[in-house]
């Protein structure tokens, strides 16, 4: 088997130094809070030294030749696991915080397993060292379970950033999952989620802004294997100059899912000529009895609303930066509310610079 | 202090298609000016040109503040010199609340002392109070999904809290119903003073009986044909554009006709 690096998003990756994320191993320093109500309902929620090799089967199969998933695997030394039983609905989200605390790779890898019925809220920040990181991930999700998941990646400048998670959904499951990349340096990633059961529902939004020299590609795929699926993709990325990014979003639709509807959005906005941005829609439908749609955008800031805001005095650049926060917003809404909304918030107004309209 | 607004012989286009063609306007703080015209006789296009919108292109003339001329200056450079326009078509802008906008807005004029946080909230609140708007209209997202009196409103809040020299006024009146006309003029009235001016632009001079001018103007094919006291809008009023045309023996062709 000929294995390569990961090939996601159309994009060439070479210039990306994605190769450092073989090098040695950072160790992690890995916070968890809000356990007691889980551990209580005799849940898991606990960092662990290994992960089962039936899990590492199932998540390589998706990928096999991937070489990055390999090494990723080869090395990994902590994984965070989260096991919600059956019928259990927790109130207080399930916080994960980890970030490398040496010079080197972070290797980081979870597994969320919520039970029948039950009701969970994950919320994931990650920090890249100066190296940068893999963050490979399960989400299984129960029949008649929802779950919520929410990732905060702040990377620090010159980072690098693989992403490989894969979700799997039964039977009138719902997921909900959010993944906000306003951090700096490059990020490849792909998040899969499997519609596995009738009545299945993914909603997947995604948030990104890339600055000079700033590399994101994302690719988020959702296959309907079952009927009265549902998903919908909603990724948004802000370019600045010399920035590139690309998003795939990709629905497949089995044949015999019948009455699946797979809806997808994709836009980016590039704040200067020089940026590069490219928003794939893709939809494989193998079944006459479903809805699609799919909608695609690369675009400019509009100069009314740019000459509207500069009428009352704002400079360029924080016209600008409304307008950022402006056509990200649709996506922003969907976090969850609370701490990773507001850190997110913050977030951007810090890489966003100038009079930033939502600090006090 | 009273600052001074000059256009000087002002030829404006737009996507090579000629629409002023010299007009000449002194405007003094101090001052309520209104003008009236037809429509498409260029009253936006001068008002916009004013403000420096670069979809217009002065190929002549100038504007002068002072006595410094604005041609280089970008819109925003002109708002903190001190001017500000009311447009006949506010744009919307989800994503940020009208409030935070302002605060941005107010900072902007001066970056390194930005507004404390209770004096802003106090200005907010004195200024929707005035203009009989609730506070969820300022935590509302910028004009989205504003109905068009409603807009209105917000860019008579916006001159409250920016507080310019010189007031630029795109048909602040059209679109509104007579208790809204009402208070937005009340609006306009509470900037009166000597540092502040305005140029009202409208159709109706009903307007003019809320917010009395001490100067009119009547602009017609790209010029100012006419200038008076409250008086010419009562008689053009009555009598109509076409009327004081030929009055004036003036070779102009009018919309309607
Ligand atoms: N980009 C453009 N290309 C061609 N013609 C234009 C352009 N912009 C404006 N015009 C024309 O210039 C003329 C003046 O427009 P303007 O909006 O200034 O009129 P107005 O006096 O404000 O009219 P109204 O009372 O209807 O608001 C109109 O005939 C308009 O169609
Ligand atoms: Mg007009």
């Amino acid at each position: 088997m000929k294995m390569h690096t990961p090939r996601y998003a159309q994009m060439k990756t070479a210039k990306w130094g994605l190769h450092a994320l073989r090098t040695p191993l950072a160790d992690l320093a890995i916070q968890l809070a809000n356990q007691d109500e889980l551990l209580q309902n005799g849940g898991t929620f606990a960092v662990a030294d290994h992960i089962s090799s039936d899990v590492e089967t199932a998540h390589r199969q998706t990928d096999p030749e991937n070489a990055y998933l390999a090494a990723h695997f080869e090395q990994l030394t902590q994984t965070v696991q989260i096991e919600v039983p059956d019928q259990v609905q927790l109130t207080k989200p399930l916080l994960v915080d980890w970030q490398p605390t040496t010079p080197g790779n972070g290797n980081f890898h979870f597994s969320i397993r919520l039970g029948k019925n039950s009701r969970a809220t994950v919320i994931i920040t990650q920090k890249a060292g100066a190296i940068g990181l893999n963050s490979i991930g399960e989400i299984a999700v129960g029949a008649d379970a929802q779950l919520e998941v929410a990732e905060l990646n702040l990377f620090d400048h010159g980072s690098r950033a693989y992403f490989h998670q894969n979700a799997n959904l039964d039977r009138n499951a719902a997921l909900n999952w959010s993944i906000a990349q306003i951090g700096t340096g490059n990020v490849l990633g792909e998040f899969n989620t499997e519609l596995n059961g009738t009545g299945a529902s993914a909603n997947i939004q995604a948030v990104s802004l890339a600055k000079k020299d700033e590399h994101i590609g994302l690719q988020t795929t959702v296959g309907h294997h079952a009927p009265h699926t549902t998903s919908r993709i909603l990724q948004h990325g802000a370019l600045f100059a010399q920035a590139e990014t690309n998003l795939n979003a990709i629905g497949k639709i089995d044949h015999g899912a019948h009455g699946a509807d797979a809806q997808q959005e994709s836009r980016l906005l590039l704040l200067d000529p020089s940026a590069q941005g490219n928003a794939n829609p893709i939809l494989l439908i193998d079944e006459n009895d479903v809805q699609a749609g799919h909608a695609a955008s690369v675009g400019q800031v509009d100069l009314q609303q740019l000459y509207y805001l500069m009428s009352r005095g704002l400079t360029k650049e924080t016209a600008e930066n409304i307008l950022v926060r402006s056509f990200l917003a649709p996506v922003l809404s969907s976090l969850p509310a609370g701490p990773i909304a507001d850190q997110v918030d913050h977030l951007l107004g810090q890489r966003l610079g100038g009079i930033d309209p939502n600090e006090a | 202090m009273m600052t001074k607004l000059e256009i000087k012989n002002l030829k404006v286009e737009a996507d090579n298609h000629p629409i002023l063609h010299g007009v000449n306007l002194t405007v003094n703080t101090g001052e309520m000016h209104a003008i009236m015209g037809p429509n498409g006789t260029g009253k936006s296009t001068l008002a916009e040109t004013i403000m420096g919108n670069p979809h217009y292109h002065i190929t002549d003339g100038q504007i002068l503040l002072d006595g410094v001329d604005l041609a280089t200056k970008k819109v925003d450079e002109r708002a903190r010199a001190g001017l500000f326009l009311a447009m006949q078509y506010p744009a919307e802008i989800p994503g940020i609340t009208t409030a935070n906008f302002l605060r941005a807005a107010i900072n902007a004029r001066h970056p390194e002392q930005p507004i404390a946080i209770p004096k802003f909230m106090s200005e907010l609140n004195n200024a929707l109070d005035l203009l009989d708007m609730s506070q969820k209209t300022a935590n509302r997202y910028l004009n989205a999904g504003f109905s068009g009196g409603e807009k209105k409103r917000n860019e008579i809040l916006q001159l409250l809290m920016l507080k310019p020299k010189f007031a630029l006024l795109d048909e602040i009146d059209s679109g509104l119903d007579i208790d809204a006309l009402k208070v937005v003029a009340k609006g306009v009235n509470a900037m009166r003073g000597p540092e502040f001016a305005t140029v009202m632009i409208t159709h109706y001079q009903r307007l003019l009986d809320y917010i009395v001018p001490d100067v009119v103007h009547v602009m017609m094919g790209g010029r100012i044909v006419k200038t008076g006291g409250p008086d010419l809008a009562k008689h053009l009023e009555k009598t109509g554009y076409a009327c004081l045309r030929d009055e004036l023996g003036l070779d102009i062709e009018l919309v309607d006709e």
